[in-house]
């Protein structure tokens, strides 16, 4: 996923062209800003050509609400200058209990404006000193950053959908306040970004901007598949800014073409971590990444690789190739080499490689595959798990003679899911081994004496229906 | 606790005290019984199956609740719940045969009936 994926907004910061500060949103969504207040935040140097320095009037907010209602994320940079009032406001939902981040002369904090801190991380910044403020939401658990290291967790999963003020805080459904600090290259996300993702933007401290280029591209554009040639790479995706070097092992680096030699390198390959997008690294090659190396697109890895990688869409890893670390198998890629880590191969959609050929020195684990249908529920026959345990596999059989296991399409045994039609035998389902439980599936036939405990934590569903034969009964001691 | 999806008792199967909430369409068959039990969709009573089956008595909560339509196919399906609530009332019964038992029951405790 790249950092441009699901961008809310982005705004460098920069110069406007007249000596002011550009309030134009980098990205199309058009989240343009707006000042209040006069005068405005004055044009500084910031972290990446251009800051706003906030001077303790104006302000900015954004033109429209930011979609924070699930995942979210927001990134800045901040400078906090010599006597700065103590709450030194940065980034904040203009409502009632509204969303804020900020970067005081003693904390950093996400909170919900006067209520208190979600994540707090206690420290003591230095004046006039850049830090990248960071923090994520995913599901429930939101996570702050201080320079692109995690330093404070919280939970709390409101919808903080809200216009927001930079440089203010929240004052019951505007903005207001002004702070005399300075910020730079802000960015919002309705998804939660990775720590990959955060380092990525802080960088090394040097920073990072939309659209997010990093390290170095390579395209080939010599034809002669030579890592080693400098004029094959780039500074940039659109490759119009020729590299001035070859990448080194601290360099990330994006193949879009074949590599098949390396001239310059005794066919080492340093990079920090590489990123294939469909592009093909031949045999005799040694990809010396320090980093997880991501395959892309129907990118094929020929030769040998000194760490872990993450395979997506139809890449492939040929019969040649040697993998050091853990390889990752998401959606329809293949892996037909040598693997000297674990092997996670995911479902996704019945496109998944199994069994996945090559040889694994470590385990392979098969992931996400819908549960065997039907499933027959037993706790009184032999090899049967605890009485009555619903969520127990070893309560669950293949067929009414209770001696095989409902092995799934990918070698597993999984508790039935909503695909799963279900006959129940034995005493019936009595517990679940944690509550609530819930307990979806497409149908359930009862039979033989058993009994469906309806439990006041224990939910049912079944799409189709649940019948109940034979003398089965309902209980209700929940 | 709530049970998603409808729900089919047949031979003698049954459950008492339950006080659960049963999201979508109930089918009763062959001498299957229920008591204190909430139908969100319809209920459907064929053969000699019972409904409010029990001698517990709570005049504030009833003992049979259905949010659609309560059917009785039968004449020997009988209700012996002693109040309960139903969106609408319905006999599809055959005019052959004799007298059944849920008519009885039924006209005893009119007042609770929501037709």
């Amino acid at each position: 996923m790249a950092l441009t994926d699901n961008i809310l907004a982005y705004w460098n910061l920069n110069n406007n062209g007249s000596g002011g500060v550009s309030l134009l949103d980098s990205t199309s969504n058009g989240n343009n800003l707006i000042v209040n207040g006069s005068p405005d935040p004055s044009l500084g140097s910031g972290i990446i050509a251009g800051d706003a320095v906030g001077n303790g009037s104006g302000y900015y907010r954004t033109t429209n609400s930011l979609d924070f209602s699930g995942d979210f994320s927001i990134n800045y940079w901040a400078a906090i200058p010599i006597g700065a009032p103590l709450d030194v406001q940065q980034f904040s939902g203009a409502t009632y209990g509204g969303f804020d981040l900020n970067l005081s002369f003693n904390r950093l904090y996400a909170g919900i404006a006067n209520v208190g801190y979600i994540a707090s991380y206690t420290f003591s910044p230095t004046f006039d000193s850049w830090y990248m403020i960071s923090c994520t939401r995913s599901g429930a658990e939101i996570k702050i950053y201080l320079n692109g290291s995690e330093v404070g967790t919280g939970s709390n999963s409101s919808n903080f959908t809200a216009i927001f003020g930079l440089f203010a805080c929240s004052d019951g459904g505007y903005v207001g306040g002004s702070s005399a600090v300075q910020l730079d290259e802000i960015g919002a996300w309705n998804r939660a970004l990775t720590p990959t993702e955060i380092n990525d933007l802080y960088n090394g401290g040097s920073g990072n901007t939309y659209p997010f280029y990093l390290g170095l591209y390579y395209n080939n554009a010599q034809n002669d598949g030579d890592w080693g040639n400098l004029l094959n790479w780039w500074q940039d995706p659109n490759f119009t800014i020729q590299a001035t070097s070859l990448p080194t092992s601290s360099t990330p680096v994006n193949l879009y073409n074949q590599v098949t030699q390396n001239t310059q390198g005794s066919n080492q390959c340093f990079c920090l971590r590489a990123t294939f997008w469909s592009a093909d690294f031949a045999y005799g090659l040694t990809l010396q990444s320090s980093g997880v190396v991501n395959m892309q697109g129907n990118s094929a890895m020929a030769g040998h690789s000194t760490d872990g990688v993450s395979m997506h869409d139809s890449s492939q890893l040929t019969s040649t190739s040697v993998i050091d670390g853990n390889v990752t198998m998401r959606d329809s890629s293949r892996a037909f080499g040598y693997i000297g880590g674990n092997a996670y191969v995911y479902y996704d959609g019945g496109n998944a490689q199994y069994p996945i050929g090559g040889t694994v020195a470590g385990t392979v684990s098969y992931i996400g595959g819908p549960a065997a249908s039907p499933q027959y529920f037993n706790d009184q026959v032999s090899g049967a798990g605890s009485y009555g345990v619903v969520d127990d596999l070893n309560n669950w059989w293949a067929d009414d003679t209770f001696t095989t296991r409902p092995i799934n399409s990918v070698g597993s045994q999984v508790l039935p899911d909503p695909s799963t039609v279900c006959y129940v035998y034995g005493t019936g389902f009595q517990y679940a081994s944690t509550y609530p439980y819930n307990f979806s599936v497409t149908s359930i036939d009862a039979y033989g004496y058993g009994s469906i405990n309806l439990a006041s934590d224990f939910d049912i569903t079944v799409s189709e229906a649940l019948t109940m034969h034979d003398n089965t009964s309902f209980q209700a001691d929940g | 606790m709530a049970l998603y999806g409808n729900v089919v008792m047949l031979d003698n199967s049954y459950g008492s005290y339950l006080g659960v909430t049963f999201n979508q369409n109930l089918t009763m068959r062959n001498n299957s019984s229920l008591n204190y039990v909430f139908v969100n969709g319809n209920a459907d009573i064929y053969d000699s199956a019972i409904v409010g089956n029990s001698y517990f008595i709570n005049f504030f909560t009833p003992q049979f609740a259905v949010q659609g339509t309560l059917t009785f196919h039968s004449q020997s399906a009988t209700s012996n719940a002693l109040n309960f609530f139903a969106g609408a009332i319905a006999f599809n019964v055959p005019s052959s045969g004799g007298s059944g038992g849920f008519i009885s029951r039924l006209l005893r405790f009119p007042w609770f009936i929501k037709f």
